[in-house]
């Protein structure tokens, strides 16, 4: 049989979509037009929000800068290519949503939502003293002559619509998706892949507010005149809340938002029932989706998805792998030197003046009590504690001015004691992300096999813990790291598993080259692979030096066990 | 000049009020709560009813603040019953989705045009050294200052404050300790939409009075909240009264007069940027 191209079904929609949309009655185009366009904008809502977890409340004013854009050219600027309606629109939307973005960087969550919400009304009281071009003449929009019928407009919408889907549905795949993924499950997480986080938040306000812009000229090139009230901050409210239960970044939670907008009230209106009812039944009907779980589309994918994964899993075979696995990136390891290192918050010296060395190739056991500050150096080395003093120098090279993103692409990863990996992607996503190049599914599933953890078919969602640590550190051996530093990696695991992890960490260095500081509280771990241990309490490195006779010293037994044993 | 900072004074203790209960709703729920302020105007068209049909002024504000209670209950018992392990998202959606319901319900019930509302207090003023206080002005500013100082007293230093902290820090931990969370909760939600309710009661009057205009009381009201990063009782109440007195003064300038909706976006913008310089990552390790 020969094989379907992925896009035939959409690609035949699409046209039988194009040819029922020229039956339509004037009426029934003008309800499919605003199905449309609502859709549009319930796809902007669902990129910002839905995938990269930013709640955006001022969807609408981005619309309405894109329709005041395109009424503007067209009254001042007649003579100009339609095509440049389309164009500007978006780009000037895009960049004030890049505007926005900008100061909001470092506001998440609810805060985030209430600047954006205030800017909502900032600009509707901005346009409703401003007011539309072409209102005061009572020209409004002046349609080009093949745009005149309203059945060309509906086309040109669906064409847009099925353009941003598609194109969504692409970007989801790429490292871009990907990361607003990671980004909306751990700012952190994100930054340790070596993903700038800034970057991608402004990448996703920029496109979302020029999605939203395109909307906006559309409804000009439809409506002709508009005023303020089209672009009203509760209509930002509403799509937002719309786009959050319909699932609206997936394309088929966008085509049900903008169905639901039209459908509702004209059933409505057939029935004889008062229209405002449609607010209401809308407020309820979404609260119940809420309720049920993820939006409409999102369950609509995840069944489609939950099928095709069935079928795929049965063709690929996780066996029991023994370390003689022929995995091998080869990669030159680092040393990594780290001088008088302290770290203080506020009064409290949590790491002070620490010095210690991994050599190249070499693993190193970061341990002590809880609290005696070990999972702070590794936040200090990885580049999230901002103002430490001492330096940290890999392979000769100080990283001491770069923010974790950058120490990631410079070679220097770690791994989380909560397990961060994201559980929104596949694994096969989630090392290419961290890899931040093409891995192929053979390299993938190669790593992963030699871990034990998974396919790389399978949603790290769907995984146990234990298995989603092992997939943590198999993604950031795909980055192909000169020092890996790892926190607590067998936290959590069975000790089964924390076995094979034992086995698997111990070869790192000589199939993959880099060198490893681990954070450890099992000592049989540690006695197993470390070269040497550096033993911290209170911040302070009380004693260094190869295993067996380290952890023998008084004081190190001491800081265990507690003073009176000493 | 001083006279429109003071006229500011209604509606910024209107604001400081329901930005109190967005802190409250949002201690205990983690949900910026969007259906506060309708739920108040419910509240109070409910009680303007009963007044026009002749009924008692007194008993009119009673039953405003008893139906803010109620809807506020419901919405509450909502959150808490549905959406308590829900994504901040999905509780912000909640919310709004409530918003939008009762907004429709609202025009259905009681129109959408704008009502007179009577004065509580009309005509008494006290006029110091060329600056009039209407009776309006210092009754509803005491009552702002009241309501923040009691509330701000009662979650320091007494015990039922110890556990509703105990409650909107760790839940579970609370519950452990045989803490009725789930009904300290509620109660705060109804708490929250007697308070919202009052307050849109008493700025009623000063505003231009239709069920959407009111409800939209809500953006000021956030705005201030902000100020204590909804984590602040005191900072909110302060944040409302500034942004009153802000708007009150904006009016005395013509220039910027028209813009005064723009207002709360500068002052929020500003006061994030500043507190929120250091929070380069999201939660802590």
């Amino acid at each position: 049989m020969p094989r379907v191209s992925p896009f035939a079904l959409p690609i035949i929609l699409a046209v039988a979509v194009a040819a029922a949309s020229l039956a339509l009655s004037n009426y029934l185009t003008f309800l499919a037009t605003m199905a449309v366009i609502t859709g549009i904008i319930a796809m902007s809502v669902g990129l910002l929000a839905g995938q990269a977890g930013l709640a955006s409340l001022c969807q609408m004013s981005f619309c309405g800068m894109g329709a005041w854009c395109a009424c503007w050219l067209n009254l001042h600027a007649p003579q100009i290519p339609f095509a440049a309606l389309l164009i500007a629109p978006p780009v000037v939307a895009g960049f004030c949503g890049v505007l926005i973005g900008l100061p909001t960087l470092r506001l998440r969550g609810i805060n985030l939502a209430a600047v954006t919400l205030a800017f909502a009304v900032a600009c509707d009281a901005l346009f409703i003293k401003l007011g539309f071009p072409g209102n005061e003449t009572n020209t409004g929009f002046a349609r080009p002559d093949w745009l005149a019928d309203d059945h060309v407009v509906l086309i040109l919408g669906l064409c847009v619509f099925a353009a941003i889907g598609a194109g969504l549905e692409v970007l989801r795949r790429t490292r871009l998706g990907s990361a607003w993924t990671s980004i909306a499950h751990s700012e952190r997480a994100a930054a340790a892949l070596g993903i700038s986080v800034s970057r991608m938040k402004i990448a996703a306000f920029a496109i979302s507010a020029a999605i939203a812009g395109l909307a906006g000229a559309l409804m000009a090139i439809q409506l002709g005149t508009l005023t303020g009230r089209n672009f009203e901050a509760l209509s930002s409210l509403a799509v937002f809340s719309l786009s959050i239960f319909t699932a609206a970044h997936f394309l088929e939670g966008a085509v049900i938002a903008g169905l639901l907008t039209v459908l509702v009230p004209e059933l409505l209106r057939r029935f004889g029932l008062p229209l405002d009812l449609a607010e209401f039944l809308f407020g309820l009907g979404a609260v119940q989706a809420l309720y049920r779980g993820v939006g409409i589309g999102g369950s609509i994918r995840a069944k489609f998805a939950g099928f095709v994964g069935e079928r795929r899993k049965a063709g690929i075979k996780v066996t029991a792998a023994l370390p003689s696995f022929p995995v091998h990136l080869p990669q030159p390891g680092s040393s990594l030197v780290v001088a008088d290192l302290s770290v203080a918050y506020g009064q409290v010296t949590a790491v002070d003046r620490v010095s210690f060395e991994i050599p190249q190739g070499s693993i190193v056991a970061l341990i002590g009590p809880n609290g005696a500050g070990k999972s702070t150096i590794i936040d200090a080395l990885s580049g999230f504690v901002r103002g430490y003093r001492g330096s940290v120098t890999m392979g000769g090279m100080s990283l001491d001015p770069f923010a974790p993103d950058t120490r990631a692409r410079l070679g220097l990863r770690r791994t989380f004691q909560q397990c961060r990996a994201i559980p929104g992607l596949t694994a096969l996503e989630y090392l290419r992300l961290s890899a931040g190049r093409h891995v192929t599914r053979e390299e993938a599933d190669e790593l992963l096999t030699f871990f034990q953890c998974c396919s790389s078919y399978d949603r790290i969602g769907s995984l146990e813990i234990g298995l989603r640590r092992m997939v943590e550190v198999a993604a950031a051996i795909a980055a192909k790291p000169r020092v890996l530093l790892l926190d607590e990696p067998a936290a959590g695991l069975a000790s089964e598993q924390s076995r094979v992890l034992a086995e698997r960490i111990a070869e790192i260095p000589k199939r993959f080259g880099c060198s490893i500081l681990l954070v450890e509280h099992d000592m049989s771990l540690i006695q197993a692979v470390c070269s040497k241990v550096v033993v911290l309490d209170f911040g302070k490195v009380i004693a260094a030096g190869p295993p067996q006779q380290a952890l023998k010293l008084p004081e190190v037994i001491a800081a265990y066990l507690g003073k009176e044993v000493a | 000049m001083i006279q429109s900072l003071l006229v500011g004074l209604i509606p910024g203790s209107a604001y400081a009020l329901i930005a109190t209960s967005l802190v409250l709703t949002y201690r205990m729920s983690g949900v910026m709560n969007f259906s506060q302020s309708v739920v108040g105007v419910f509240g109070t068209y409910v009680g303007l009813t009963l007044y026009g049909s002749g009924y008692p002024q007194w008993l009119a504000i009673l039953v405003s603040v008893l139906v803010g209670a109620a809807l506020s209950l419901v919405i509450g018992a909502i959150m808490t019953k549905w959406f308590d392990e829900a994504t901040a998202l999905v509780k912000s959606s909640v919310t709004i989705a409530l918003m939008l319901a009762l907004l429709a319900l609202g025009f259905r019930l009681f129109g959408d045009a704008p009502r007179s509302i009577p004065r509580l207090f009309p005509g008494a003023a006290i006029a110091v050294g060329g600056v009039t206080f209407s009776a309006s002005v210092l009754i509803t500013t005491g009552l702002a200052l009241t309501v923040g100082v009691a509330l701000t007293l009662l979650l320091e230093f007494t015990r039922l404050g110890a556990m509703l902290r105990a409650v909107s820090e760790r839940r579970i931990t609370a519950e452990l300790l045989g803490i009725p969370a789930t009904m300290l909760i509620r109660v705060v939600w109804a708490c929250s939409g007697a308070l919202t309710a009052l307050a849109t009661t008493l700025v009623a009057p000063n505003r231009p009075s239709n069920f959407l205009t009111l409800s939209l009381l809500l953006l000021p009201a956030m705005a201030s909240a902000l100020f204590g990063l909804f984590r602040s009782v005191p900072a909110a109440l302060a944040g409302g009264i500034a942004l009153g007195m802000i708007e009150g003064a904006s009016s005395y300038f013509d220039a910027v007069g028209p813009y005064r909706q723009a207002m709360p976006f500068v002052v929020i913008l500003a006061v994030l940027s500043w507190s929120q310089r250091n929070q380069v990552w999201d939660a802590s390790r």
